[in-house]
């Protein structure tokens, strides 16, 4: 008997079985820009592991059960050996997506692309010309990367156009949606700001984008972008947190397991131990595991809580340092979407409506 | 001549506790099958099998007769190749090939 399943009711079903079924694979943390919100500078560049060493990781994944898989950095066409990679993703019938800047990419790795069948190609453009060059430090890197969507989208591949946006750029958003619209690629505006994995010139916090602006956002959001809303990672059947660690991990280019590709700490290193030994005996991976379905005390009393879009425990870790504690930026967010004033200097009065 | 049926190229699929979960990677559909659908599924997966070698495999492999064991193929075989994730080749495509 066959039984064809939506997308939620497999990923509910693996996960119940902690199946590792979406994997987010940062090739290397080297990056030919330097944009003012990564929140992946820093982390060290050498060491990182071989073509050959992911291959070997692509196999024993695919043996666990993963189907999708991210390709990420830094910059992930910079991998000396993405082609051999990204042949081998296709040859074990992953179904792929990379996330790149457009200003390494080139016609003919477009032509590759389509030939080993890449699912999405996502660009990373956080405003129009000069906007984008500044947000990115590089003179030219719009006028490099923006005619590759195009090419991107006629070459027939699911096209995305990524922005962060900050209050530095959010002028560009309208001209930006504009451009992709004409293009043919899918316009994809987040305002999801972190602090840096490693600490420090965390300055560019201070450029998010205020509660007002973010409404303006979310009431232009459709108009942008033809979607009802900004996307989410959260798991509608298990509310209270989400799925990293059970059918969700990432891997680091020195072999470092983390839960998520948003948590900085590595549960296990599977550069030299076989994943399937780490994903199953990581004691501090199950640690995290079982924080999810847990009440986060903060909050358990908010009268925002069944509206709240930050149970995501990644932004937490990166926020606060801890898996179960929101930053008043959340609550400022979260007041946000629900157009609520009770918010001072950055404080969620809670209770206050 | 059987035909012969192959597994859908187009397809990804993962063996998880021993079930096959199979996914259309251009439109992301799921399916999933049953122990029996699995062990049949696997057995395909090295080389296209002609509906005859199938039956022997079921009749070995679980406690059914040949009857049984065709009938429940069959059954199987009308929904994998309605869905399109089994492709059947008539005999005389083999012949041309050969």
């Amino acid at each position: 008997m066959i039984v064809e399943m939506s997308r939620e009711e497999l990923f509910s079903k693996l996960e119940r079985k902690a199946v590792p079924h979406m994997a987010h694979l940062h090739l290397t943390e080297k990056c030919n820009l330097e944009c003012v919100h990564c929140y992946r500078i820093g982390l060290p560049v050498g060491g990182e592991m071989s073509t050959d060493e992911w291959i070997r990781i692509l196999n024993e994944i695919r043996n666990e059960g993963t189907f999708q898989l991210t390709f990420s950095g830094g910059e992930p066409l910079v991998h000396r050996g993405w082609r051999e990679i990204v042949r081998e993703a296709c040859r074990l019938r992953f179904r792929y997506e990379i996330f790149q800047n457009g200003t390494v990419l080139s016609e003919e790795d477009i032509e590759y692309l389509v030939s080993q069948e890449i699912q999405e190609l996502h660009f990373s453009i956080h405003g129009v010309g000069a906007s984008h060059d500044r947000f990115v430090k590089m003179p030219g890197a719009f006028a490099r990367a923006f005619p590759k969507v195009k090419l991107s989208v006629d070459a027939g591949i699911k096209t995305i156009v990524k922005m962060s946006v900050m209050r530095t750029n959010f002028d560009s958003i309208t001209e930006l949606g504009r451009l992709c619209e004409e293009a043919g690629a899918i316009f994809a505006p987040s305002y999801h700001i972190t602090p840096r994995f490693v600490s420090g010139n965390d300055g560019f916090l201070a450029d998010r984008l205020t509660p007002a602006e973010i409404r303006e956002c979310e009431s232009r959001y459709t108009e942008w972008t033809g979607r009802p809303e900004f996307s989410s990672c959260i798991d509608e059947d298990h509310p209270e947190m989400c799925n990293m660690g059970w059918s969700r991990f990432a891997v680091g280019p020195l072999g470092d397991l983390y839960p998520c590709s948003q948590v900085p700490e590595s549960v296990g290193n599977i550069r030299h131990t076989p994943f399937r030994h780490v994903w199953r005996n990581s004691r501090r991976l199950n640690e995290i595991r079982m924080q999810k379905g847990t009440e986060i005390s903060t909050c358990k009393s908010c009268s925002m809580l069944s509206s709240c879009r930050y149970r995501c425990m990644g932004q937490f870790v990166q926020e606060t340092g801890h898996y179960d504690r929101p930053a008043p930026h959340h609550c400022e967010v979260t007041a946000a979407w629900l157009g609520r004033d009770d918010i001072i200097n950055g404080v969620f009065i809670r209770g206050a409506a | 001549m059987d035909p012969l049926f192959s597994l859908n190229p187009e397809l990804a699929w993962r063996v998880i506790d021993g079930e096959v979960v199979i996914l259309r990677i251009k439109t992301t559909t799921y399916y999933s099958l049953d122990p029996v659908g699995s062990f049949i599924w696997r057995s395909m997966e090295q080389k296209p099998l002609p509906r005859s070698e199938l039956i022997d495999l079921i009749v070995a492999e679980y406690d059914v007769s040949r009857e049984t064991a065709a009938a429940d193929l069959d059954e199987l075989f009308a929904d994998l190749v309605r869905e399109e994730l089994l492709l059947a080749s008539p005999p005389s495509d083999r012949s041309e090939a050969a």
